[in-house]
């Protein structure tokens, strides 16, 4: 009896072992049906760098944000805390998806330096501690506003826009200045320099409603501000569009 | 039958044959093998295409029709300008919100077809 209990004891334990090697190491299934989450960290990194740049297009930060959560990744604002030095776009993304760690116009490095070298990352990985927002110092820079023009409807306009600059007082266009708009939709920030082949003080916001904007440096300090009223173009073949153009000028 | 299970060779095969069984079905059903660090090319047909839509969205922030071309070749696909269009297509068609997706799927297929950035 003793011997049964035994034969059945190895019988199974042996057999389980055979069933298992089979499935898992010999002829485990085939890799189909694979998840963003099952990506290599590469490829994880790279969808990041793309998920910023479809916010920067689209600014659609819950579309963004259900993109993030699919790739399933340990530390979001890490990741995000890391690409945003060589990539405009997962700065701006980190910045609305962390924005207590968004660093203000203060803690931007001078325009110089941020061209010569990306040096955005030592201020994106700032701890939210670190990262608090500098109180006003007599050294300060200062922005007035410069010009808020509409430059009205046209069929080269692709887009309803908003185009901001902000510049120095020497007319060189400033990379990573927040800028805060109010409007119909709500509020946003964004920053300039993320379209440089434009001006590297350059940003825009595409507009979607008709309605009242107010446009500001992020920065509480600055009281600079456009207020305007976008309206529509009442063209016959709906191709033509309106942009305003609002100056931001850093005082010397 | 009582015999028969009173032969411990044959008691132990069958164990044998049911504990292989088991084994199969556990290692292909209850716990599969879970595989990590994939590349695109295994991901499955709609993460594929949220996959190529994002390479579309990129490109028209970007502009970088190398790098486009460099996303949608880890895909594995043969001829991805047909596919983008086609997904194009397929968004184009659709009445909510992803017109602009649309656009940017259009732009990069079109970009792929005359090859200039």
């Amino acid at each position: 009896m003793r011997s049964l209990q035994f034969a059945l004891l190895i019988g199974m334990v042996a057999g389980t072992a055979i069933g298992l090697s089979t499935a898992w190491l010999i002829f485990p299934s085939p890799l189909a049906n694979a998840e963003w989450t099952q990506l290599r960290e590469e490829h994880k990194r790279d969808l990041v760098a793309m998920i910023a740049a479809a916010y920067a297009v689209d600014g659609n930060l819950t579309v963004a944000q259900a993109r993030l959560f699919r790739l399933g990744l340990s530390d979001l604002q890490a990741t995000l805390s890391e690409q945003a030095g060589g990539d405009p776009a997962s700065a701006r993304l980190a910045a609305a998806l962390f924005p207590e760690t968004a660093p203000s116009p203060a803690t931007v490095p001078s325009p110089s330096s941020v061209q010569a070298t990306p040096t955005r990352s030592a201020v994106a990985r700032s701890s939210p501690t670190t990262a608090a927002r500098p109180t006003a110092t007599p050294r300060e820079a200062r922005y007035r506003l410069a010009e808020a023009l509409d430059l009205g409807c046209s069929a080269d306009h692709p887009q309803d826009a908003i185009a901001i600059y902000v510049r120095a007082s020497d007319g060189q266009g400033l990379p990573w200045v927040a800028i805060r708009l109010g409007g119909p939709r709500g509020e946003d920030l964004f920053y300039t320099g993320l379209r440089p082949q434009v001006d590297p003080g350059y940003a825009d916001y595409l507009v979607t409603a008709y309605g009242s904007y107010e446009i500001g440096l992020a920065d509480e300090e600055q009281n600079a501000s456009a207020k305007l009223r976008f309206e529509g173009c009442l063209s016959e073949d709906g191709e033509q569009h309106r942009v305003w153009r609002v100056i931001f000028e850093r005082e010397p | 039958m009582r015999e028969w299970l009173s032969s411990p060779l044959r008691v132990g095969s069958m164990a044998l044959a049911l504990g292989a069984a088991l084994g199969l079905l556990i290692g292909y059903g209850v716990w599969p093998v879970e595989y990590t660090d994939v590349d695109p090319i295994d991901l499955s047909q709609p993460e594929q295409e949220a996959y190529m839509l994002l390479v579309g969205q990129a490109f028209t922030y970007d502009g970088d029709l190398a790098l486009a071309r460099q996303r949608l070749a880890a895909l594995g696909r043969a001829d991805y300008g047909v596919d983008v269009m086609r997904l194009a297509e397929e968004y184009a068609a659709r009445p909510d919100k992803i017109g602009k997706v649309a656009t940017a799927l259009e732009a990069l297929a079109e970009a792929l077809r005359s090859g200039s950035q």
